[in-house]
């Protein structure tokens, strides 16, 4: 008989190595998923199970953060930009016929191993001491001074049902006096708005649910519900939130309905509750507190609405195509699509005067500048035949870069589909970054003199984002890690690669061991 | 978000002043349509002559439940009332009976009374800090009036006024029945009357209360206790007697004036002793209205083409008759608030005219209409007539009006008009005690006109939904120049109110508040 097959019946099925086995066809490194702090750039590597900080430092480093025992689940970005959110897996062994010390979860059975959540904080590079998640909770909101988190259910992404579950709690973590608070709040809670005093500190937390939004009191000890609203008098009716923000003054929470046109203005000072007809179902909303209006924008629908905030009266203005997204400048907003729609719109909130602009092709997503002055829209390729200009473009993705101030259009082509954008300005010169698909180098343009230039790079990019300290970075589509730091003035760049294997060879630990 | 019609948001009157078209010097229950108490001319419109009848009542004139802050808001499918507080929009609601069907508010606004249908009783809110109290009350009820003091709320069964939503009565049914809810004590003393009590009387004093049935009046003393009526019958020894039309109270509270149904004469009870005497008024008189200030009793004899003027107190000294235009066929007045002149007009015959009468001259001027009349109001301060014609036409009808609603705007001073058409059929009007401002509705129309009595011209606002009702609060500063708000509730499946400040040109609408009642703050 094989000693192989022998050590096999030995251990047992139940007791064969079920540690890297079944995390072996995650990827070493998520490109896609850094977040970028004043630390550096946190990267998850889901194969190990860990989390890799890069610094921002010339030449940039890579060490491995220290959560404890467990796997890294996911990470999120706190609204402070200083801290980082990480949902860490805690495994404890149940087995209670251990024949050797077991702790690793290679060691336990897949039927002994119990699972828990926990919700650990990174700042400064180190970990704090990790908040113990009950439930399934998925899904974190921040209040913006990171204060406080609410843990909730995010059905979009997977819920993983592990006995009996309430859906109709969050729980409130008090970050900074360690005391969480489970706040019944109704069914399938799955959005958090704060509202914040003249500090910036959060007091309150708007929680939406299916039919109904709770108003969650933080200033008192522990958080508790202070204020129910409904959303429909009739079981029969679903009022499912799909938008949510607050006004300005931090009065009036605005909650828009799937499928429906009615806008819930929730007076969160006087509990009372108004409803506004919409031309439309909105496909997005945004709150301009420069000019203390609502922006609402309705897909197929051609018209922007603007509320005011003070008598709650409705501004409609047509349009010719129906947009659905809209990203505030200022005193402006820029509506576009992300469907078929050529036109792009800037509607000055003040007067409501609208200007449409004309794309040569629909739009993937829409950039501003830091300073305001222009709109990047990146575009794709929609296909079809013929000669000519016309069907050029619209065979290739393109860029078109719309002057806000004098309304001109200035279309490009380029080489890949635009992934993203990036900014940098200096008061004299504006800099653009494009990255584009499958292509290796960054697209380089100073929008105040249009000159050009091609940062080439070392692997092709997936993401681009900024550092706190001026930098850019850049990861790369290279299965061993690899980022860039871009300086985009002098354009010099410095890369550190190889750092998605770290700690891949780690076993994963129990929390505790567990002694024969 | 579906949205279900509601089907009643029945808003019944408080005892404001102003709103009403004519003044009666008594403040009278009268109900043939969906309002609780004003203080206009009534009229059953039957009569068992071969002529026509006149239809005095006012269906136009929408009562409000308001008091000089709150509109009063039943809503029948939750059990609740809102209140809104016109000043601020804040919404409260509260649970009160079953089916609550009519809301109405006291003079001193100190509490809404409401009438639940469902389960027979009427709750006492406390208008400020909505505490209330419930009263049990008889059965089947389905109309309520205010005594003028506000201390009494009276109900009957008005046959009138059945709905095929009515709930089912349960074994015995009586139609001779009032019930008297004494609002400061809530608790309440039914009385048997006379049968088919139509409409309910009060001494300005509000001392007395008159309770009009088929064949008697019914006086019953509301400053003793217990409540017992005094039954008087009208035709004493005739087994089938005309059923009363209208009655009118002499404002002294001596005497009550009768007209009944197909009499030429007019029947005078002394409400002291109870006895019964008859004076004559002319052929088929159609009409019978006591002057703003209350020292005439004026009957209107269509067929004899007479006013026949009596001095209210004194029924049995000679009255003085005017000649009318006899090719007129007048068979309504209608007094201005001032008592300056009275407005004579036919709502029966298909006629485009009316006529003013100078009742210290006696001086009788006609002036020709673009259409026949449905009815006709007058603004508070008697300076302007409106006019609801009738969307049938007449023999002289303007053409560009026929076939169409419309309504004219009629300056009483210079009879200067304005001929307006409608889109729709006239829902409701309210007018604004200053005497500038009226407010009107159509059927189905999203629209508020403001009509300007001023100038006869009319500005238009849209509202977001068909208007229900409409009212103005009352104009407790009548001297700081500014205009009371007046409110338009429309349809909403959870509830719509608008409010209009005629100083600004505003309009702010509040949209779903029936939510409200279920806000629960921990």
């Amino acid at each position: 008989m094989s000693p192989l097959l022998l050590t096999a019946l030995g251990c047992g099925w139940n007791h064969l190595p079920s540690g890297h086995g079944r995390y072996e066809n995650l990827p070493l490194w998520s490109p896609g998923q850094a977040v970028p702090t004043e630390d550096g750039l946190y990267v998850p590597l889901p194969q190990a199970g860990q989390l890799a900080l890069i610094t921002d430092a010339s030449p940039p480093e890579a060490r491995l953060i220290d959560l404890g025992p467990g796997r890294l689940d996911r990470i999120e970005a706190a609204p402070d930009g200083r801290s980082l959110v990480t949902f860490v897996q805690r495994y404890v062994c149940t087995t209670e016929d251990a024949p050797k010390r077991v702790d690793t979860t290679d060691e336990c059975a897949n039927r002994d191993l119990e699972v828990n959540t926990e919700l650990v904080v990174v700042r400064g590079g180190e970990a704090s001491p990790g908040e113990d998640l009950p439930g399934a909770y998925n899904a974190v909101a921040f209040s913006q001074d990171a204060r406080f988190a609410t843990a909730f259910f995010d059905f979009s992404l997977e819920v993983e049902i592990d006995g009996v579950l309430n859906l109709t709690g969050v729980v409130v973590l008090d970050l900074e006096r360690d005391v969480q608070t489970l706040v019944p709040v109704g069914f399938a809670a799955d959005r958090i708005l704060y509202v914040n005093d003249d500090q910036g500190a959060a007091v309150e937390a708007v929680v939406l649910s299916r039919n109904q939004v709770a108003l969650v009191d933080l200033a008192a000890d522990p958080p508790a519900l202070s204020v129910t609203y409904p959303l429909s008098l009739d079981p029969d009716v679903i009022v499912d939130p799909v938008g949510a923000d607050v006004t300005p003054d931090g009065r009036y929470a605005l909650i828009s309905a799937r499928s429906s046109t009615d806008l819930y203005a929730i007076d969160l000072e006087q509990p009372a509750i108004n409803l506004i007809e919409l031309a439309g179902a909105p496909q997005d909303m945004a709150v301009s507190a420069a000019t203390d209006q609502t922006v609402l924008v309705y897909g197929t629908r051609p018209k922007v609405e603007l509320l005011d905030h003070e008598r709650f009266e409705i501004d409609a203005v047509d349009l010719d195509e129906g947009m659905d997204h809209i990203t505030l400048v200022d005193d402006q907003a820029v509506l576009w699509g992300q469907g078929n729609q050529h036109d792009l719109y800037r509607l000055d909130l003040v007067n409501h005067a609208l200007v449409e602009y004309r794309l040569q092709n629909p739009a993937t997503s829409v950039s501003i500048a830091p300073t305001g002055e222009m709109a990047v829209a990146l575009t794709r390729a929609e296909g079809g035949g013929g000669t000519g200009v016309d069907a050029i473009y619209d065979q290739h993705p393109g860029m078109e870069i719309v002057d806000l101030r004098t309304d001109e259009t200035t279309p490009f082509l380029l080489e890949g589909d635009g992934l993203g954008t990036a900014f940098s300005s200096d008061g004299t010169n504006l800099q653009l970054l494009v990255l584009q698909r499958g292509v290796d180098y960054l697209y380089r343009l100073d929008l105040y003199t249009r000159q050009e230039g091609r940062i080439e790079l070392t692997a092709p990019p997936v993401a681009i984002g900024s550092m706190p300290g001026g930098r850019f970075f850049v990861t790369h589509d290279a299965p061993l890690g690899l980022v860039s730091f871009l300086d985009p003035q002098s354009g010099k760049i410095e890369e550190i690669g190889g750092f998605a294997t770290l700690g891949r060879f780690e076993p994963v630990e129990l929390t505790e061991e567990v002694t024969p | 978000m579906p949205r279900a019609i509601l089907p009643t948001l029945l808003l019944a009157a408080c005892s404001s002043q102003g709103y009403f078209a004519g003044a009666d010097a008594t403040t009278d229950g009268w109900s043939d349509a969906p309002s609780s108490s004003w203080t206009g001319d009534d009229d059953d419109g039957g009569s068992s002559t071969t002529a026509p009848p006149e239809v005095e009542d006012d269906p136009l004139l929408l009562p409000p439940a308001q008091t000089d802050v709150f509109v009063f808001v039943p809503n029948p499918d939750r059990d609740t009332v809102t209140r809104i507080n016109v000043r601020s929009l804040a919404v409260d609601t509260t649970m009160v009976g079953t089916d609550p069907q009519i809301v109405q508010t006291t003079p001193d606004f100190a509490t809404a009374v409401v009438f639940n249908r469902g389960d027979d009783s009427v709750t006492l809110l406390d208008a400020t800090t909505l505490e209330q109290d419930n009263v049990d009350v008889r059965a089947n009820m389905n109309d309520m009036v205010l005594s003028p003091d506000g201390g009494w709320a009276i109900l009957w069964h008005n046959v009138a006024r059945e709905r095929p939503d009515d709930p089912r009565v349960e074994g015995l049914q009586s139609f001779n029945e009032v019930d008297f809810v004494d609002v400061r004590r809530a608790t309440h003393q039914p009385l048997a009357v006379g049968f088919n009590p139509r409409m309910v009387r009060f001494t300005p004093d509000g001392s007395l209360a008159v309770v009009v049935s088929d064949a008697y009046l019914s006086i019953v003393d509301l400053t003793v206790d217990p409540l017992s009526p005094k039954l008087v019958e009208l035709e004493p020894g005739v087994l089938d007697p005309a059923s009363a039309e209208e009655v009118i109270v002499a404002p002294d509270g001596s005497f009550a004036w009768v007209r009944q149904f197909g009499s030429s004469s007019l029947r005078v009870v002394n409400l002291a002793s109870g006895a019964v005497g008859q004076v004559p008024a002319g052929d088929n008189p159609t009409d019978l209205d006591l002057s703003p200030d209350g020292r005439a009793a004026v009957a209107v004899a269509r067929g004899s083409a007479e006013l026949w003027v009596y001095d209210s107190e004194r029924p049995f000294a000679s009255p003085r008759v005017v000649a009318l235009p006899p090719d007129g066929a007048y068979g309504q007045l209608l007094f201005d608030p001032t008592g300056r002149q009275g407005v004579l007009y036919t709502t029966a015959s298909a006629i485009e005219r009316f006529a003013v009468w100078d009742p210290v001259a006696d001086t009788v001027l006609e002036r020709s209409l673009v259409k026949p009349v449905q009815s006709v109001a007058v603004s508070p301060t008697g300076g302007t007539m409106l006019v609801f014609h009738t969307k049938s036409d007449g023999p002289a009808t303007e053409p560009v009006f026929a076939g169409h609603w419309a309504m004219s705007l009629v300056d009483l001073s210079d009879f200067r008009s304005n001929p307006l058409l409608l889109p729709a059929e006239p829902l409701g009007y309210a007018n604004s005690t200053s005497g500038h401002l009226g407010y009107m509705v159509m059927d189905g129309e999203q629209y508020f006109e403001v009509l300007n009595y001023d100038t006869l011209l009319h500005d238009q606002y849209s509202l977001r939904s068909p208007p229900v009702f409409l009212g103005v609060l009352p104009d407790l500063a009548p001297n700081d120049g500014d205009e009371p708000p007046a409110w338009i509730s429309q349809e909403y499946s959870l509830g719509r109110i608008s409010f209009f400040d005629a100083d600004d040109g505003s309009l702010d609408t509040l949209t779903g508040f029936e939510l409200n009642s279920e806000i629960e703050v921990e």
